[in-house]
């Protein structure tokens, strides 16, 4: 399943934001990618998260494919709309 | 098709060779070809040792001891990502197995590879993890090497390719004698590296650009350290003209070799003392085997700023010990520190003019327990060894500074017992105010050493290392030869006079330093055959009658033309000679 979002956090998907990101990820079955236009990556990597460079309102396109697929999906849009814990 | 690729000559020498690929990030990468049946194994290696790097991480993470930040711990969190992601391990394993090259190679090329990628981030913390990256494959490459030490011995009939090669490694490399030659891409003249290669007597050429990505692991390689030139992927034909030349070489360097066994007296038999400049200690060995007479001068700035601290009173000591190893030479020549602003690590006085700034015997006088120390240290040796040492002050200016430090020198001395005629203390001519109080100056000590590349400079007021001025720092220039016979002119009879810089090692130099009735040329070893030969082929009366005439006249290139004419037309084998001329 796919589902386009914003980044709303401040700093974006820095080193932080990613770590966290991809801890997440890795414990879902399902792959997870994330792409900002033409570019699409794993989302299990820390490499691949950072190599997008998506800061502050930019749009982002998030698929989950998978046995868990929906329940990855709710996670990852949860820690985005959590702004990644950065401003409590 | 053979390649050829040019740069700048820094060691002498012909070799040929294997290439050895060296990287150098902050730890030094090679780079090896694989066989299809180590691809398995190499994989494996590659995956221990990140295991090994994670293990490491997370130790660090738990050791108590540590009362680390959460920022801390988060950049620790993210370097185990790095080294848990699938991508980078997968684009690893997958260049070990496709390019069958070693896993210190794939990983350094992968992470390389990334850093590119992330060139475009502007975003600077991001940038900054990008140390992160660099920090791990170290770790990643130094847990490979642990898991198999041997992958560094150097074989023999190595040719070290290198992007940039470090002094301590060029050191440990050409350790055991199997490099035949080294090629980087950076690097210049006066680097340290430099320095270290020719004092070994490797053939040597810097500044290639990219030849460490341009040529693979094992090829052979033919190194020409008088041109600058490398050469690879030969032909049958371009190899036997290689060859050719490589015996050309070695009978040219035979005849080079009985030349460095003669004096260096002219025709009419004056004798000239031809003796070598150093920068190292250990150069002495080379130094002799080129036929030096001696050390005319040992720079002291390499041993003071190749460590973090001055060296101390003992370190000192077991250095200036080495020059007299082997029974080499029975005199030496020290040249106190000649260091100036630019050279000191401490920039809390920085200076907006270095080489007119506090230097040479300025900084000395002025950091009275430097050298006090050096002194020490040198008397120490005379004491101990029973040998001559020869102390030259650099960058006098004025006769305050000669009484003030001989004052020094003798204070110091009286704490040990020395020989009267083991100790000679001299003065760099090398300013044009000491030049107009030479008179004076060599009254005062034991000789005089006419320092070129800085009275050249300061005569013309151009900095020698300002490539833009090189039409006006030229040796020729009609002020610097009057400047030289302003010396003879004014010195009292009999006074020892050297040369040292590189106008001691230029052939057409020699007829004016004949001239002058010079005692002594210092210069680089390697030059000293080849100054040795023409000395040979030249008279006193033939020199004499060319300066009178250069001293008329008021160009460079006159006078250039005027003293090379001279060395044309008297020198034996001149053409076969300028072939190799360094």
């Amino acid at each position: 399943m796919k589902k386009k979002i914003r980044i709303s956090n401040r700093l974006g998907l820095h080193a932080r934001a990613s770590s966290k990101l991809v801890r997440l990820t890795n414990n879902f079955k399902s792959d997870v990618s994330i792409s900002k236009g033409e570019l699409a990556i794993n989302a299990k990597s820390i490499l691949g998260i950072l190599s997008l460079a998506a800061s502050l309102g930019v749009e982002i396109e998030i698929e989950t494919k998978g046995d868990d697929e929906e329940f990855a999906m709710s996670e990852v849009i949860s820690l985005f709309d959590s702004k990644f814990g950065e401003e409590s | 098709m053979s390649i050829e690729k040019n740069g700048i000559a820094i060691s002498p020498g012909f070799s040929v060779g294997n290439a050895l690929l060296i990287n150098q990030a902050k730890t030094v990468v090679e780079k090896r070809k694989i066989k299809t049946s180590e691809i398995v194994m190499e994989v494996n290696r590659f995956q221990e040792a990140v295991e090994e790097s994670k293990d490491e991480i997370s130790n660090m993470k738990q050791n108590k001891n540590n009362e680390y930040k959460i920022e801390h711990i988060e950049i620790l969190d993210f370097n185990i990502l790095i080294l848990e992601d699938e991508i980078l391990a997968g684009e690893v394993i997958d260049t070990i197995t496709k390019k069958q090259i070693n896993a210190e190679w794939a990983l350094n090329k992968v992470l390389t590879n990334k850093s590119k990628e992330f060139a475009f981030v502007k975003d600077l913390y991001m940038q900054e993890r990008l140390a992160d990256f660099y920090y791990i494959a170290e770790r990643i490459t130094k847990n490979l090497r642990g898991l198999n030490k041997n992958l560094f011995e150097i074989k023999s009939n190595t040719i070290l390719v290198a992007h940039d090669l470090s002094p301590i490694d060029a050191l440990k490399y050409c350790r055991n004698g199997n490099v035949n030659g080294i090629v980087t891409d950076l690097g210049g003249t006066t680097s340290h590296t430099a320095i270290i290669a020719r004092s070994l007597g490797i053939p040597t050429i810097m500044s290639l650009l990219n030849i460490s990505t341009s040529v693979e692991p094992g090829q052979r390689i033919y190194v020409d350290g008088y041109k600058g030139r490398v050469k690879w992927k030969v032909n049958k034909s371009e190899k036997d003209e290689l060859n050719t030349l490589q015996s050309k070489y070695t009978s040219f360097q035979k005849n080079l070799f009985e030349f460095s066994k003669l004096s260096g007296e002219t025709k009419d038999k004056k004798i000239i003392s031809i003796k070598a400049n150093i920068e190292i200690s250990s150069e002495v060995k080379m130094a002799q085997k080129y036929g030096a007479e001696g050390i005319g001068m040992y720079r002291t700035e390499f041993l003071f700023t190749s460590k973090e601290q001055f060296p101390s009173l003992d370190e000192q000591y077991e250095d200036y010990k080495e020059l007299f190893k082997e029974n080499l030479f029975n005199e030496v020549t020290i040249r106190t520190l000649d260091i100036g602003g630019d050279k000191i690590q401490d920039y809390s006085h920085l200076e907006n003019n270095p080489a007119l700034g506090l230097r040479g015997i300025r900084y000395s006088l002025v950091n009275i327990d430097i050298f006090k120390t050096q002194l020490n240290a040198i008397f120490k040796v005379i004491e101990s060894e029973k040998k001559k040492i020869r102390i030259l002050l650099p960058m006098i200016s004025n006769i305050d500074e000669i009484d003030k430090s001989l004052l020094v020198i003798d204070e110091v001395r009286k704490n040990y017992s020395i020989d009267s005629n083991h100790l000679s203390v001299g003065v760099v001519i090398e300013t044009p105010s000491a030049v107009l109080l030479v008179e004076e100056i060599s009254k005062k000590v034991n000789f005089i050493s006419v320092g070129t590349n800085d009275l050249i400079q300061y005569t013309l007021a151009a900095d020698r290392t300002n490539e833009t001025l090189e039409n006006i720092i030229s040796p020729y220039q009609p002020s610097v030869v009057r400047m030289l016979n302003l010396i003879s002119d004014k010195v009292p009879a009999n006074t020892y006079i050297s040369i040292c810089g590189e106008m001691a090692n230029d052939i057409n130099c020699l007829p004016l330093f004949i001239a002058m009735g010079v005692r002594e040329l210092s210069m680089n070893y390697y030059s000293i055959p080849r100054i040795k030969s023409a000395i040979h082929d030249l008279s006193f009366n033939d020199c004499v009658e060319t300066v009178q005439h250069c001293l008329n006249l008021t160009t460079h290139e006159e006078i250039k033309n005027e003293l090379s004419q001279l060395i044309r037309n008297k020198m034996k084998g001149y053409d076969s000679m300028m072939d190799y001329e360094v």
